[in-house]
């Protein structure tokens, strides 16, 4: 399974260089706009700069899935020594491993920023955070549909119905557990936003790979 | 439960496989492999030929029966049996934007069993570009990328896909050498798909029949050069009602048959008492086509 997930790791790696690339081109711009024309306050000047990593290592697991199923990865890796979880656990780690990519870079973008204007606002550390987390999430819950949508399709109902229930009663939960959370705006505001987010997407990750490992047929 | 591959054990064999589909059903079907033979699986489009191939790879799971390669229980969950099956079909799981040498590198990594000699040299034997990226090979060039991978990692049962289809005359050449060249060992056994039936009369040793997802006729390559015959004669002022006869044509007097049974047939025209009798050899292909067209009249007991 490492293997495998190696080889994709290696594979996306041109995207996910090029992909920050241009987060790291778009956000000095914005930089040099903010900088020339006045933005917002510093807080939020911070927030956004350290979205454009995010954001691109989110358009890049967007890619690689979408090169995943059309390169049909699977009939490679189903001919040695994976199993379908195993593959199933590839496709999920992907997202996760770039989420965490993107946040490396938006910590090293807020800890230039704090070497310059002397400190970084505690709201924007947990700001950046939870978008990527939820960033994660969409991730995860593309996967998901996908298999919701695969399920269907081999007249595996159950299955199918599991995803989308998974899906729609993970989304009711999540926004229930956000409002009540910033309706609180207690110290457990932060840490009930992440952990939602977190839990969220794991939930998904582990449905994703149950639906997957039913598959009927591999070849698609 | 992982099983012991057994050393008696026939290359493959599928027992009772089903396979529903909305609109189309596989099976039951039974179908016996043995090591060091080489079967194509003969039918028009839909006949359920890649179905079968895509459950003996493990690809697709069945609804009912089992597929054993060397002994082992094919199934998604096992990994086993994959050691000893190449597999070349639709599509390869290639990275594509990869160049030749560096998917055979990943492979390396990937399969046990893998010989990058091998690999190497059969890239040569094809002259296939190492160092262009794969979705930049042409149709020929891919499908021999795929039957490196499948030959490199040391399978002893190959599953094989319309290997040829798409490939000019010199290419299809090639890759017939090499398939040839790699069953002449007899421990190599390979079951292939095929449209192109001047292929079979090239490397099979046994012909298996689909039609609408099950097997119409097993029948050994040499058996049928055998048996099937056109046969031309006159016999006036008589109706005649052959044994085996497929096909009939008459113009007045004169008769021209197509038999499966020519031993048959041409005892019961000398019976007869035909005149003019002759007999003309077909080819594979021509019988191939006869027996696809007349498939639900010419049904024998499947082996």
């Amino acid at each position: 399974m490492w293997q495998a997930l190696r080889a994709e790791l290696a594979y996306l790696r041109p995207w996910l260089l090029g992909g920050l690339g241009i987060a790291v081109a778009v956000m000095a711009l914005v930089s040099v706009i903010f900088a020339t024309f006045g933005g917002p306050p510093a807080v939020a000047a911070s927030a956004i700069r350290a979205m454009f990593p995010l954001a691109a290592c989110l358009i890049v697991a967007f890619i690689v899935q979408a090169y995943h199923k059309d390169e049909r990865r699977a009939l490679l890796f189903l001919a040695g020594p994976v199993t379908p979880r195993q593959l199933a656990m590839v496709r999920v780690l992907i997202p996760l491993a770039l989420g965490i990519c993107g946040m490396l870079v938006a910590a090293l973008i807020l800890s230039v920023d704090s070497a310059i204007t002397g400190s970084v606002a505690f709201e924007t550390l947990q700001i950046v955070g939870y978008v990527g987390g939820q960033l994660l999430l969409y991730t995860q819950m593309g996967l998901l549909i996908q298999e919701a949508v695969v399920s269907a399709r081999q007249r595996r109902r159950s299955a199918a119905l599991a995803g989308w229930a998974t899906l729609f009663g993970g989304a009711i939960l999540l926004t229930v557990v956000t409002f009540a959370a910033l309706a609180s705006q207690g110290p457990s505001t932060w840490p009930s936003l992440h952990g939602a987010n977190l839990i969220a997407s794991a939930i998904l990750m582990v449905v994703t790979v149950r639906l997957y490992t039913g598959r009927t047929d591999f070849t698609h | 439960m992982t099983q012991k591959e057994s050393n008696d054990a026939p290359a493959a064999r599928l027992q009772g496989l089903t396979k529903h589909f909305p609109t189309f059903e596989l099976g039951p079907l039974d179908l016996t492999l043995e090591r060091g033979t080489v079967v194509a699986l003969v039918g028009p489009n839909g006949a359920g030929k890649t179905t079968t191939l895509n459950c003996m790879a493990g690809l697709v799971v069945p609804d009912a029966g089992t597929v054993e390669i060397f002994g082992e229980t094919v199934g998604p969950n096992q990994t086993s049996y994959r050691r000893n099956l190449g597999y070349v079909g639709e599509g390869s799981g290639f990275f594509q934007r990869w160049t030749v040498d560096r998917n055979l590198d990943h492979l390396a990594r990937l399969l046990p069993g893998w010989s990058s000699a091998r690999a190497v040299q059969l890239t040569r034997r094809f002259g296939l570009p190492r160092d262009k990226a794969v979705r930049d090979l042409s149709t020929g060039n891919r499908a021999k990328l795929a039957l490196v991978a499948a030959l490199a990692r040391g399978s002893r049962l190959l599953l094989l896909d319309e290997p040829t289809a798409g490939l000019d005359p010199v290419v299809r050449a090639e890759v017939l050498d090499v398939l040839w060249e790699v069953t002449e060992d007899g421990e190599h056994a390979v079951l292939y798909s095929t449209h192109v039936l001047s292929d079979i009369s090239r490397l099979a040793d046994e012909l298996v029949f689909l039609r609408d997802g099950r097997v119409i006729q097993r029948s050994g390559r040499e058996e049928l050069a055998e048996s099937w015959r056109r046969v031309s004669f006159r016999l006036p002022d008589q109706t005649v009602d052959l044994i085996g006869v497929v096909e009939h044509r008459r113009l007045q007097n004169d008769h021209q048959v197509i038999t499966r049974s020519a031993t048959a047939t041409l005892e019961l025209l000398s019976d007869l008492g035909a005149e003019g009798v002759e007999t003309a050899r077909m080819t594979i292909e021509e019988i191939a086509v006869q027996i696809l067209k007349e498939g639900h009249d010419v049904a024998s007991p499947a082996s």
